[in-house]
């Protein structure tokens, strides 16, 4: 149990350290565009999320994602926050619909 | 495209071609339709969302903004064939056309806040406290009497303070922007969240003006994000 919970643990951690990797590519991209200082760094993935999710252009054809896919993109993106809850308290974020069980193991 | 999809990044005016890679490297074309086209890539299946490839959807459409008007699609719109997208923007032209001369020249900037949980009467904004009656001061002078009537006073201060913080920072951002949306949703009462198309000279202006607004807003923090290609001003009706 508790083996399964380190392994749990490290995994969570490479997922950050990847994510952060990424993020950060994402801040220098931004960098070289037109407003520098506005892009904030954890908020910009919530922001992320909600506009190439339910924002932009549907066209006919074939949407990959199903409501429940949706709800697990955001599942994945909780996990890689480090700090859910000061997020949600200071950023204007709720993503508690995603539930209960889920927030208890946020990092 | 034999078994395969086009996955489509954004519908623009124009498109240059250049040293931009869609997802998983692969090469970027553009499917003409008269004025518009939409910026595609070929995919053996559809791309499942993850968030690298979210974040690669976003640096695709980002790099397409920076030489064109462009509508950014929605993660995960595919097609079959060039000929089905054909027809889809044949039929959707007039639309497309005038939407990318909405956006064109502007961005989409994010604004979110959340409001503190049941904020006590004095701790922030004198103002707001002045919206109480004479009747609901009583009330709250002495809640443990009414308990069932400071609750619901709570929540409606709650909500009047939420409404009172839309109004004081949405009016003088919507105010600089082309055009702009609330986004809060029902389920968030105490979450402001609204996005601005904003000209692009107008970007660093906004910015400061958030900046002013978070240094009289006391407890409220507000959070700034972009700029971003429009998706939230792809349609007529913003949303």
């Amino acid at each position: 149990m508790s083996r399964d919970r380190a392994q749990e643990d490290r995994r969570r951690a490479q997922q950050r350290e990847a994510w952060q990797a990424r993020r950060e590519a994402s801040r220098q991209r931004q960098e070289r565009g037109v407003a520098r200082a506005l892009r904030d760094r954890d908020v910009s993935l919530l922001d992320l999320v909600d506009r190439l999710l339910d924002g932009g252009v549907v066209i006919h054809g074939d949407i990959t994602l199903a409501v429940a896919d949706v709800d697990l993109v955001y599942v994945g993106l909780r996990a890689l926050i480090s700090s859910v809850e000061t997020i949600e308290r200071e950023m204007g974020v709720s993503l508690s619909a995603a539930g209960p069980s889920l927030k208890a193991s946020a990092l | 495209v034999s078994g395969g999809v086009l996955y489509v990044y954004a519908v623009a005016d124009s498109f240059s071609g250049g040293a931009v890679r869609g997802l998983h490297g692969a090469p970027l074309r553009a499917v003409e339709c008269g004025p518009v086209q939409a910026i595609v890539s070929e995919h053996a299946v559809a791309p499942e969302p993850d968030e690298e490839l979210l974040w690669a959807h976003e640096q695709v459409v980002e790099q397409l903004m920076e030489g064109a008007a462009i509508l950014p699609m929605r993660f995960g719109n595919t097609v079959a064939s060039p000929g089905e997208l054909e027809a889809i923007l044949a039929r959707r032209q007039a639309e497309f056309a005038a939407s990318l001369e909405r956006v064109r020249g502007a961005v989409e900037l994010s604004v979110r806040a959340q409001l503190p949980e049941a904020a006590a009467p004095t701790d922030v904004q004198p103002k707001l406290e002045q919206l109480a009656s004479p009747g609901e001061r009583q009330v709250l002078k002495d809640p443990a009497e009414h308990p069932g009537t400071a609750y619901l006073l709570e929540r409606a201060r709650e909500q009047r303070r939420g409404e009172e913080i839309g109004e004081l920072v949405h009016r003088p951002l919507a105010a600089l922007a082309r055009r702009s949306v609330l986004k809060a949703g029902s389920g968030e009462p105490r979450a402001f969240k609204a996005a601005y198309l904003v000209d692009e000279e107008v970007v660093e202006t906004f910015g400061e003006r958030v900046g002013k607004l978070n240094a009289t807003l006391g407890d409220v923090k507000l959070s700034c994000t972009g700029p971003w290609p429009p998706y939230s001003f792809v349609a007529e009706e913003p949303g």
